[in-house]
């Protein structure tokens, strides 16, 4: 009798050929680091040191600016220093944290100098505070004005504390009381991903659908708009972005048969400025003679309809819950639409636009001005609702202004965000779903062998469900030019089912089993070089990554761990230097800030959940591993590994 | 009436008389007091109680005569089964494990009440943290169908990933060698106690067959089939299962992770 | 038949059959320990067809409010009856006035766990909740349920009066302890 060993998952068999697949030449990476390196020396050498607190200086030659100091502002240098850039008009000097994603370029980076690899080891608990909650933290804190803003999982308490006081007492709490019947249509946990600070006004979410606004200051609601309504499925979780007089939402809803939308509220009234809808005629996603799709597949009329079977665009998904970005300076919005539905995928032939992909829109008025889609007929649950980084890079030696988007399916995109032209898609993790992504249609060639289908179990799909990486955004350090991406390292098994349509209920239609991809661990951390295209370090983590990342000019990126260790790991070299076991898994964002006494502070929510959490959030049961999406499956050790509770971590340095 | 009998006696049958169809009335007035609402469908349990609590030394109602009816029927079952995944329950519950509503793998534990005119009452009026009315959709005799599928679910018996759609997923240890695995199980005679596919004589029946290993929910019995409860037990049975019958072989740690290995691959 | 009648001879024992009868049949508040209590015998009030949540799958509709909303609801009487029984029946002592205490409070602005509607609150307490709320439907008569739930949303949304108010004065009322005696 023969013995049948395991086949080893092919991990880069989907790397696309990179003579054939980019046209974006190789260049020399020596080269260019030499010239990073000299460039910033020669910078920080002339920058003048202010007064600081006790701390050795760092000598001329490293990368550290005096201490308890920003970087001084370079110029854009990046086509000759050879590394991607900030954008211009993000506020360089900003060491608040006004909105979840820090800045309208997501990109999460602190200008703060004071904590470095060398005394971070001393890093200690300044306060804390408890949500009192068991659900997922997903939130990342603001910081404005002195003020820390913490938005909670339902029932969405929005908690103001006062960051001039010893232990940042509470200063106002403010309650939405949403229906509690919401809780019953969000289908992974009831989390929410924080709020979106302008004009003195604080704006969020709620579970059950409504955006509201409240008084910075005093915490009184200055308006409350519902949007949605759970009984068609729909709940919110995003976290808003509040820009150019007006707050963008999105709903959550792709497994309920929902039908997706952005809409632009405006931030005095609160009323309903423009409503886009990602799928449906062209009217309903407010497409027009504006609209210059870069790719040919992507042009035409009423193509929202025409790629779906009749009717079936008004529940097909493509909602709007993860991340939202804004350029001033070219006026565009960008964010991306969820997942197609229903998951399985026979029933509804055609490319199913425009769900997966990703929008640039003129914010004023909502109009579409181009639009990508990563995954045509999506079949295996790849949103494309991940974070777009803006930032500037040299592309054949001149800079142009880019987006970067690690994207459910695998592939880490560099997309030209004045036109939606990919310029480069590499991997960042293990794909077998797909064999590439031909730069000259956009599209990925599809695996067949991986394509999900009814009554037949399909096994070992490449990433999985949730992705090579779900929501939880990277951040970027003009630094080193790296992307910090905390990730997953899963694959699954997949049935197709038939699913009937019943407003307000699930909408899937298939059973699913998510396992540890190759190697055994199931998540990561990855640095990644956008110009080369390749990861520079990746530390391997035992549980998914699905905290965010914040990185900072200290030279540090800071990340958690689902069973709750709080980690700050060297930004050039991913060399662990410190970490603190919180009491429940993160899956919060980190965020960095000055406080009134003029030191760095780093904040997090450590309380586990969300989709990869809810075998804990849920209580569910591991026997079924098909339970919450198929993500009990992955996780049947993590009861084991970590409790709930919701408590905010506040680190500094000490300084007495 | 008749008239041999007289006024007196007449009179006193009025007065009965009266007195009967007064309290008829009366009987009939406090019950109309709550008039308008549709005369009682006898299919429908009336008052089903969701608290263990019943002030004034109260027991619980006796349970209506569907509960007997429906409970542990195979044919009610299998029909509750197939509805459950027609009206999308298992898009909440999945198959036992729960996701967005509770789990049914719950050894009985129900939040409202697990009695099964309670989960009848949980599906028909829904519950106030997601559970959705179902009332007005499903007809009632499919409620109690679905009703005895769910309490099926709940026994602990019912508990395995043979009843999941999909198995479980089969774990793997990093770094093992699997042909040095095969070889130490036929160097440490491990066949003369168990059978072992692909091991040449592993055909004892001693300790139980080692085929699909890699799939089983549970080994030895105590532990879920993780890989380090796997290696935990191959190089100490003895502390785990005192006095069970597979002997501590003192294997090195680096022996035990290719058997292990070895027996990851038998799905 | 007759010869019973025959024999019961007097109208006072005519009126005295009639008033059994009345009192057999008739309003029987089923006060604690009085008799024993009535099964729920027909539809009024069926806690049963009052959902307990505001999720109704395929585009349905939460279903009209049961009729006797209407009689109960706002009205004095139901609400002073309710308000005598609220203390009759030791819901004051979970409930406090208004506070909550081993139960929530019904100082709600509205919000209950299981829903505001009247019949919504009548169901609650008729079938009782998992976390403490007892099942009075085998204790308490459909009418006095009724009243009882007028009383409790009269308190959520009516102008709360605090049964005691809360006292003001910054001095204690209490005389202190004399020098070197015991402490209590």
């Amino acid at each position: 009798m023969t013995y049948v060993t395991s086949q080893p998952i092919s991990t880069r068999c989907a790397e696309p050929d990179t003579a054939a697949a980019t046209s974006f030449p190789k260049r020399s990476a020596r080269r260019a680091r030499f010239c990073a390196t000299a460039l910033t020396g020669a910078t920080l050498t002339f920058a003048i040191p202010q007064p600081s607190f006790a701390q050795p200086t760092a000598p001329p030659a490293a990368a550290a600016a005096p201490n308890n100091q920003t970087a001084p502002a370079t110029p854009d240098q990046s086509a000759s220093s050879g590394k991607a850039a900030l954008p211009d008009f993000v506020k360089k000097d900003d060491t608040q944290w006004p909105t979840a994603s820090q800045n309208a370029a997501n990109t999460r980076y602190s200008p703060m100098t004071e904590i470095t690899p060398d005394n971070v080891k001393n890093l200690r608990v300044a306060f804390t505070f408890s949500t009192g909650l068991k659900n997922g933290e997903e939130a990342a804190p603001l910081v404005v004005d002195n003020t820390m803003y913490i938005v909670t999982p339902w029932p969405n308490y929005l908690y103001a504390l006062d960051l001039t006081k010893p232990g940042a007492p509470l200063k106002w709490v403010y309650k939405p009381n949403p229906d509690r019947a919401a809780q019953g249509v969000a289908c992974c946990d009831v989390v929410n991903r924080g709020a979106s600070y302008d004009n003195g006004k604080v704006f969020f979410n709620t579970l059950d659908d409504y955006t509201v606004a409240v008084d910075a200051k005093s915490g009184k609601q200055l308006w409350k708009t519902k949007l949605g309504d759970i009984n068609n499925g729909e709940t919110m979780t995003m976290a808003p972005l509040a820009a150019k007089g007006k707050v963008f939402v999105g709903d959550s809803g792709g497994e309920m048969g929902v039908h997706g939308w952005l809409t632009a509220l405006d931030q005095n009234s609160g009323k309903i400025v423009w409503r886009a809808y990602s799928t449906g005629p062209d009217k309903q996603v407010l497409i027009g003679s504006d609209f210059h799709p870069f790719y040919k597949q992507d042009q035409g009329k009423d193509l929202g309809v025409s790629t779906w079977p009749p009717d079936a665009w008004k529940i097909g998904g493509g909602t709007v819950w993860g991340w939202v970005a804004y350029d001033p300076d070219l006026n565009l919005l960008y964010y991306g639409t969820a997942n197609p539905g229903p998951w399985n995928q026979e029933q509804r032939p055609g490319d199913n636009l425009w769900t997966a992909g990703i929008f640039a829109r003129d914010p004023d008025t909502g109009a579409a001005k181009w639009f990508f889609q990563y995954n045509p007929h999506d079949e295996h649950d790849y949103d494309g609702i991940n974070e777009n980084v803006l930032v500037d890079m040299p592309v054949d030696g001149k800079t142009r202004k880019v987006i970067l988007h690690p994207d459910r399916n695998g592939y880490l995109y560099v997309i030209d965000r004045s036109n939606g032209q990919v310029l480069q898609a590499h991997t960042y993790g293990p794909v077998n779903s797909t064999e590439g992504v031909d730069l000259t249609t956009g599209r990925p060639k599809i695996n067949p062998a991986k394509e999900t289908k009814l009554g037949t179990v399909v096994k070992d799909i490449c990433p999985t469900a949730s992705g090579a990486k779900d929501w939880e955004p990277s951040s970027f350090s003009p630094k080193t030019g790296l992307l910090y991406i905390p990730h997953e390292n899963l694959c699954m098994d997949w049935e197709n089912v038939q699913v009937n349509y019943i407003a307000g209920t699930p909408y899937v239609g298939a059973n699913v089993v998510m396992k540890a991809g190759p190697g055994g661990n199931r998540g990561e951390l990855t640095a990644w070089d956008p110009i080369q295209g390749k990861p520079v370090w990746q530390i391997k983590e035992d549980l998914p990554v699905w905290s965010g990342t914040a990185a900072t000019a200290g030279g540090l990126v800071f990340y958690g761990t689902m069973d709750g260790w709080f980690k700050a790991v060297d930004a050039q070299t991913g060399a662990l230097k410190w970490q603190f076991k919180t009491g429940s898994g993160i899956i919060g964002q980190p965020i960095v800030y000055r406080g009134p006494d003029g030191h760095e502070y780093v904040a997090i929510l450590s309380g586990v959940g969300g989709w990869a959490g809810a075998i804990v959030a849920g209580d569910l049961n591991p026997k079924d591993p098909t339970g919450a999406l198929g993500f009990v499956g992955a996780m049947a050790d993590l009861k084991q590994k970590t409790t709930p509770g919701g408590m905010l971590y506040v680190f500094s340095l000490p300084n007495t | 009436m008749s008239s041999r009998h007289g006024p007196r006696d007449s009179r006193l049958f009025t007065y009965v008389s009266i007195g009967l169809v007064a309290g008829v009335a009366a009987f009939v007035a406090q019950q109309s007091l709550a008039e308008g609402t549709p005369p009682p469908n006898v299919q429908k349990p009336l008052n089903v109680p969701v608290s263990p609590l019943f002030p004034n030394g109260g027991a619980a109602p006796p349970p209506p005569t569907q509960v007997k009816q429906y409970e542990g029927n195979p044919t009610y079952i299998a029909a509750g089964h197939a509805i459950f995944d027609h009206y999308n329950c298992s898009g909440c519950h999945f198959h036992g494990a729960g996701g967005m509503g509770p789990a049914f793998y719950n050894d009985g534990h129900f939040i409202y009440g697990g009695r099964l005119d309670q989960i009848y009452a949980s599906i028909y009026q829904g519950r106030p943290n997601g559970m959705p009315s179902w009332a007005q959709i499903i007809p009632q005799q499919e409620i109690w169908e679905i009703a005895a599928y769910v309490k099926a679910l709940s026994e602990p018996s019912q508990q395995s990933a043979a009843g999941s759609p999909l198995p479980l997923p089969t774990p793997a240890i990093s770094g093992g060698n699997v042909e040095n695995g095969a070889a130490l199980i036929t160097k440490n005679g491990c066949g003369s106690c168990h059978e072992i596919p692909g091991i040449h004589n592993a055909t004892g029946t001693v300790g139980p067959p080692l085929t699909h290993i890699a799939g089983r929910a549970v080994i030895a019995g105590v532990m879920p089939n993780t890989p380090d409860n796997m290696t935990a037990w191959i190089s100490n049975p003895q502390a785990i299962v005192p006095g069970n019958a597979m002997p501590n072989l003192g294997l090195k740690d680096n022996d035990v992770r290719d058997i292990a290995t070895y027996l990851y691959t038998l799905r | 038949m007759y010869f019973l009648f025959r024999t019961l001879k007097g109208c006072g024992f005519g009126f005295g059959i009639g008033l059994v009868s009345l009192a057999a049949f008739g309003f029987g508040t089923a006060a604690v320990g009085a008799e024993a209590p009535q099964p729920s015998p027909t539809t009024a009030g069926e806690p049963l067809s009052v959902p307990a949540t505001t999720l109704f799958p395929g585009d349905h509709k939460a279903p009209p409010v049961d009729p006797n909303a209407q009689k109960y609801e706002n009205d004095a009487k139901a609400i002073a009856e309710g308000a005598k029984l609220f203390n009759w029946m030791n819901c004051s002592g979970c409930h406090f006035h208004g506070a909550g205490g081993m139960g929530p409070a019904f100082f709600n602005d509205g919000h209950f766990i299981y829903g505001g509607r009247l019949d919504q609150i009548y169901a609650s307490i008729a079938q009782g909740r998992p976390n403490g709320m007892p099942s009075w439907a085998q204790t308490l008569s459909q009418e006095q349920i009724w009243q009882l739930a007028a009383y409790v949303k009269s308190l959520s949304t009516g102008n709360p009066q605090p049964v005691m108010p809360p006292d003001t004065s910054t001095e204690s009322k209490v005389a202190p302890a004399p020098e070197g005696s015991a402490n209590p």
